[in-house]
């Protein structure tokens, strides 16, 4: 049977990308917090979020060695966060 | 697993859920909210998770390898840089104490505590399966043909991981 390898420089530097993204988005987090500036922060936060959950999904998890199923799922999971985000943060605006 | 993984995410959601609904009927507590937190300590708790998996990817991929000594020295170092992390959640909650920040210091505070203490129980399983699977290790349960207990204890442990980046979005990194 062919086992999908776990890849030492892949994961070590997903490992330094995922520590240096968790610095970027407590920077652009810092950066504005009224109106339209409040949007763009928060939608960079979604979105670093959204990365970070890629890459721990792909060279930590393994995810494609999960059925379709499975991978569907977990991919709706990892964006559920970061949509809700953007999406209260749209309601917040308009309020 | 996967299966499991997947359940665990589903309670996660509807936990989601319950932070969204507060979010969306009280957004000034929310927008206050992360200013009051202690961002340090969730950056920290960040990354000890993120370490203590890639420790567990070496544990695997040395498992896979055939390399039995190598992959009980990974576990192991990740086991040690997990237990960091309720060390953290302590000083956290003690940090919160000195803050006055209790059931009664509102809704998003509240929302704060009913998920990080659910993450941290899930966390604790985690730890103590790593545990578990370090004395399994050492017994010679797994080969490099067959680890799958060690790969099911790794897929949980990132699924956890995954769980608390989020977390880590919706609280902490939204100052």
């Amino acid at each position: 049977m062919t086992r999908p390898s776990l890849n030492p420089s892949t994961t070590t530097l997903a490992w330094w990308t995922l520590l240096a993204l968790t610095g970027l988005s407590v920077a652009v987090a810092g950066i504005g917090h009224q109106g339209s500036v409040r949007i763009w922060m928060t939608a960079a936060v979604a979105a670093i979020a959204w990365v970070k959950a890629q890459l721990l999904l792909r060279e930590y998890l393994e995810l494609r060695r999960a059925a379709p199923v499975f991978r569907r799922l977990i991919q709706g999971f990892a964006a559920l966060a970061p949509l809700g985000l953007l999406v209260s943060a749209l309601h917040e605006l308009a309020r | 697993m996967w299966v499991a993984v997947c359940l665990e995410f589903l309670e996660f959601a509807v936990f989601f859920a319950v932070y969204f609904a507060a979010r969306w009927n009280h957004p000034q507590d929310f927008q206050a909210g992360a200013a009051r937190l202690w961002t340090l300590g969730g950056v920290g708790i960040t990354a000890v998770m993120v370490t203590s998996g890639w420790l567990l990817t070496r544990s695997v991929a040395a498992m896979r390898a055939d390399r039995r000594a190598a992959s009980a020295r990974w576990l192991a170092t990740a086991l040690a840089v997990g237990l960091i992390y309720p060390a953290l959640k302590l000083a956290e909650w003690r940090w919160n104490q000195g803050q006055g920040l209790d059931a009664g210091a509102g809704i998003f505070v509240v929302v704060y505590y009913y998920l990080t203490i659910n993450h941290f129980v899930h966390s604790s399983w985690g730890l103590l399966g790593m545990a578990w699977g370090w004395l399994r290790l050492r017994s010679g349960a797994y080969t490099a043909e067959d680890c799958r207990g060690l790969e099911s204890l790794a897929v949980y442990w990132h699924a956890t991981d995954l769980v608390w980046l989020m977390i880590f979005s919706l609280f902490y990194a939204f100052a």
